[in-house]
């Protein structure tokens, strides 16, 4: 802590060195949306060099000895200007290269400059572009599924919620839209999620060492920013797919001042289903709704508002069904105090609930889950000089958690297991570029969870049985402290290579209990007890990346060890439905690593990346697997991508992806035995086999119809697994019916060739 | 029946988006076979036996191996009594005066090539049996199913002193249905059950329901043993068995009553 002190004091006395430097700072916006820019490079011809922040305001300080400052991005024309003499603040607009920038396909865009020149590692950006069509499932294009095609991310296989960062587990990862948590990021079981590419500007991916602001979740942040709207002109788009259509509407409400997006997408496949006499009076359905307001209120104050509403419905008749969503709302104001100082509050709502109803075979009754955050943040960043950047914040998260909950029983009290819990946190983090070379970003997070009395808290004999429950007084019923430093640095070794070094410590106070072989909504979320303890993960990680033949290419290769704490898995032949959870679970230590590389195109015809991950997840948790380490569900020794996109003619595009990796660790039985007239399975080790190996083509046909600035009409032909693999859902053990003493093994795929047209537009 | 709906939930998902399903080869580890015992104590007559049995790889087509040359042994604490069972000509261990009573306490001795095996369980007491009803399954069910669909409802009073535990056995013209139903008196502690049996039963089928009343420990097991042979937990496991030795198996002690009923179009 001294030396941590001392480090402050050095920054401060390196502020006065650059006392008679001049400073500029402004918003970088879209000349035809009026949309601010996040990640904008700003250089001035001294070498000084900034980005803007997610709203898109920068501050830099240069030297006077710099006459010119240059503003660049992808998708965007760079803009280089002098230097204003008088004024310091200094709003920019810049042009899209691409006509139709706008429009929606999902394509992962990271410029290799970034690479090679921030200081963070591990760290994917995703913009909205039409460059290039990743083929998705049905058409429907997903942010979620194209980021699965980075290095280091997988989901768990076809249909499956949820993505796994470096070997951790699916809930490992906080998803982010607007700042609000969205709990359940999946549709319809995971084919689709709940991001509408319609309403989104961009997103990032912390692989690696995310900034201390984000904290929380210990593999990674996937952070998505809704769109402003358009505060210029009004605009309709949207698409018409196979079995769900979209539509987006934004525009001014004060011309350059102020904005709206409201963005809706409905599924509409049980609407023709109802038509057939068997699936009569049955539902199956889901919708997205986001909106967002914004306005300028001063040329200094900014206030956004958005909100997100999604939901799944899935029943059979009146006799039972299934529904869950999210439902998120973010108040955001930023502030300029000065043209050094940027400030923003953030308030949030976010809401996960899921509900079974079963009325018909068993006694009626329903089962809850649930989620409800509401948070406050408050955050100031400081450009100190031309050297330092600081951000330093505090914020506080009230949880209310419903585990599991038997409600509508006749005869029966409901039985809700309730929790609460208060996670707050402060943070400090400083970017320093003591050379042109050398940049370096640490920071500090002081984060704690208490649980807030209220709730359902038990202490339990060593057979799981409760003792007795603790009432609770005024203050916490337990309360968990921890600090979690992190380091990130970069070396320019020459302009176009770099290495960079960092460590993280990052630590989670909510997890998912997943009760399944498949990852469904019906996974409950549960928060730190007096039991149940918080996840630690510290990750260290090393890379390299440079770019190739004036960048036509470049190359990346990073490599990474995790070491995970409080890991939890259930004990041996546990109860998964307990409502009392915890005590179904046991708890232990987990490590991954590996090495990741990404080879991409960026100019001409053929674009696109081949990406490769040679990784390894463990568990070790005493009480399972005989104590020993075992391979986490999500262990991948090899795992390829190639993403592809050819330019046939300009109105033509073909788009073409092939995934190619090693099966989930899964645990068979060993032998046969038979209890009660029924075949069971013997079982001598947890996730000791591998389901085959995983491989699949997908391929997408783009042709243009019209395309100017304002409207767009284009034709999107796919086939998602092209030659047909049968990539297997499930495996299963079962008695042979028509042969004695025997054992089948069936396996069940998902999909096998599924085409898909659709339609976008835009006026 | 809160087991019941991850089952629901998954076979919805399976007809509603599966396109391909096929036999296919795994090649699993050889294991040297392991002993796995099934011993009853009922209090009915000449029902109480013990089976020893060996597991099987899955290459392999042959029946269970009987285990014969085991010595087995069943104390009823309450009186006394040690019964030394010998296998019958069906290979199931009996002793012609052993008959369990509700209330009793009993413990299981194995012994088979030097090593031991014990359990000790104790016989529950009987709630009675009242009678058998069907009801109407909802219509909407009979969308996904060719075969015509049944409900049953054993009908029994649930005493309100103590947790109570249950199995179910449902014979349909005497075949055993392959489904394990134990549950507790959750919902219904001291008042009428709830719990209905869903089947495939044709207008004029027999069906007989067996009520067990069990234990804690093979109320657990049976519910492991359910997510063992249907294998749709995230985490597939042994079910705790409450034989010590490291064998697999149950030690069940129940008390059994049995109704039937003939099915009726409804």
């Amino acid at each position: 802590m001294r030396y941590f002190l001392l480090l402050v004091l050095f920054i401060c006395t390196q502020s006065m060195i650059f006392a008679q430097n001049k400073t500029i700072n402004g918003y970088v916006t879209d000349a035809y949306s009026g949309e601010s820019i996040r990640g904008v490079r700003v250089s001035t011809d001294d070498g000084k060099r900034s980005t803007t922040n997610d709203y898109g305001y920068y501050s830099l300080t240069y030297s006077e000895a710099a006459s010119s400052v240059t503003f660049s991005v992808d998708g965007y024309e760079d803009e280089t200007m002098d230097l204003p003499v008088e004024q310091t603040r200094l709003d920019i607009i810049l042009f899209a290269t691409d006509t139709h920038v706008e429009l929606q396909s999902v394509v992962v865009q990271a410029s290799m400059q970034n690479k090679v020149s921030d200081v963070n590692m591990g760290v994917e950006k995703l913009a909205i572009k039409t460059l290039n069509q990743v083929p998705v499932l049905l058409g429907e294009r997903d942010l979620i599924k194209s980021i699965q095609l980075l290095p280091g991310v997988r989901s768990l296989g076809d249909g499956q919620s949820g993505i796994t960062v470096r070997g951790g587990n699916i809930d490992q990862n906080l998803i982010l839209l607007d700042d609000a948590p969205v709990y359940n990021a999946a549709h319809l079981l995971g084919f689709f999620s709940t991001f509408n590419s319609d309403a989104v500007k961009d997103v990032t991916l912390y692989k690696g060492t995310a900034p201390a602001q984000f904290g929380g979740r210990i593999s990674s942040v996937l952070d998505v920013r809704m769109k402003d709207g358009n505060n210029r002109h009004h605009s309709v788009s949207g698409g018409l797919g196979l079995i769900a259509s979209r539509l987006n509407v934004e525009g001014p409400i004060q011309q350059g001042k102020s904005s709206y997006l409201i963005s809706g997408r409905r599924t509409y496949a049980d609407m023709f289903l109802q038509l057939t006499e068997e699936f009569k009076g049955n539902k199956l359905y889901f919708y997205d709704l986001n909106a967002k307001l914004n306005f300028e209120l001063s040329d200094k104050e900014r206030l956004f508002v958005s909100g997100y509403f999604g939901r799944d419905v899935l029943s059979i008749g009146d006799v039972f069904g299934i529904n869950w969503g999210n439902a998120t709302t973010t108040a955001r104001y930023n502030r300029i105090w000065n043209d050094k100082l940027f400030s923003n509050t953030t308030f949030v709502f976010s809401d996960f609930d899921f509900r079974i109803d079963i009325k018909s075979t068993a006694p009626n009754f329903s089962i809850v889950s649930s989620i409800r955050d509401f948070s406050l943040r408050h955050e100031f960043q400081y450009y100190a000089n031309a050297r330092n950047e600081m951000r330093m914040g505090v914020s506080t998260i009230h949880h209310s958690n419903v585990t599991g909950g038997i409600v509508g029983l006749v005869g029966l009290e409901d039985t809700n297991e309730k929790r609460y819990g208060l996670e707050s946190a402060a943070y400090f983090t400083n970017q320093y570029k003591p050379s042109d070379k050398f940049q370096i970003e640490y920071g500090l997070r002081l984060s704690h969870f208490g649980v807030l009395p209220g709730g359902n808290y038990y202490n339990f004999d060593s057979a799981g049985e409760v003792i007795d429950t603790i009432a609770g007084g005024s203050g916490f019923v337990a309360s968990y402290f921890n600090l979690e430093p992190r380091l990130a640095m970069n070396y320019i070794l020459r302009q176009d290579q770099s290495i960079k070094l960092s460590y993280t410590r990052n630590t989670q106070h909510i997890h998912l209990v997943s009760n399944s072989v498949a990852a469904s909504p019906s996974d409950r979320w549960i928060m730190n007890t007096n039991y149940i303890r918080p996840q630690i993960g510290d990750q260290i990680s090393l890379g390299y990346f440079r770019n190739l033949q004036n960048m036509r290419y470049d190359f990346a290769l990073e490599t990474y060890y995790k070491k995970m704490q409080n890991q939890a898995d259930f004990k041996d032949a546990a109860n998964e439905q307990d409502l009392i959870i915890e005590r179904q679970l046991v708890f232990g230590e987990g490590r991954a690593y590996g090495v990741e590389m990404l080879l991409r195109k960026n100019q001409g015809k053929l674009t696109g990346w081949l990406g490769y991950n040679l990784s390894k997840s463990e568990r070790r948790i005493d009480g399972v697997n005989n104590d020993n380490w075992y391979p986490a569900r999500q262990d991948r020794t090899h795992d390829l991508a190639i993403v592809s996109n050819y330019a046939l003619t300009p109105k033509l595009s073909l788009g073409a992806v092939f995934v190619l990796q090693t099966g989930n660790a899964v645990t068979f039985p060993v032998a046969r035995y038979e209890m009660e007239g029924q075949e069971a399975y013997y079982y001598t080790e947890r996730n000791g086999y591998r389901m085959p190996l995983y491989h699949r083509a997908d391929v997408s046909l783009t042709w243009t119809l019209r395309q100017t600035e304002r409207r767009l009409s284009e034709l999107v032909f796919g086939v998602y697994n092209l030659y047909g693999r049968e990539n297997p859902f499930i495996i299963n053990f079962g008695r042979d019916e028509s042969v004695a003493n025997r054992t089948v093994v069936t396996q069940f795929a998902l999909f096998k060739y599924v085409p898909s047209i659709s339609w976008n537009f835009k006026f | 029946m809160k087991n019941l709906t991850y089952p629901i939930f998954l076979t919805l998902f399976i007809l509603l988006f599966t396109s391909c399903e096929k036999e296919i080869e795994v090649d699993t580890r050889q294991v040297a076979p392991k002993l796995f015992i099934e011993a009853n104590v009922v209090d009915q007559e000449g029902e109480s036996g013990v089976q020893l049995r060996l597991t099987q790889p899955f290459n392999a087509t042959q029946p269970y191996t009987q285990v014969m040359d085991a010595s087995v042994e069943i104390v009823d604490e309450s009186t006394g009594s040690i019964y030394q069972l010998i296998p019958d000509t069906l290979g199931i261990y009996r002793h012609p005066e052993l008959l369990g009573e509700p209330g009793h306490l009993y413990h299981l001795r194995v012994m088979h090539q030097g090593v031991n095996y014990t359990a000790e369980a104790r016989m529950p007491y009987v709630v009675p049996l009242d009678s058998l009803s069907q009801e109407a399954p909802n219509p909407i069910f009979q969308n996904f199913s060719d075969a015509n669909l049944a409900i049953v409802k054993p009908n029994f009073i649930d005493p309100a002193e103590f947790t109570n535990f249950y199995q179910l056995r449902l014979f349909r013209n005497d075949s055993l249905q392959d489904q394990i139903t134990a549950f507790n008196d959750t919902g219904f502690s001291g008042q009428p059950n709830i719990r209905r049996l869903f089947l495939e039963a044709n207008p004029g089928d027999i069906v007989q329901v067996e009520k067990l009343d069990i234990d804690r420990a093979t109320h657990d097991y049976l519910l492991g043993l359910w997510l063992n042979t249907n294998q749709t937990s995230a985490t597939p496991t042994n079910p705790v068995s409450n034989i010590s030795g490291n064998a697999l198996g149950l030690f069940k002690v129940a008390a059994v009553q049995r109704a039937q009923i003939t099915i009726i179009p409804m």
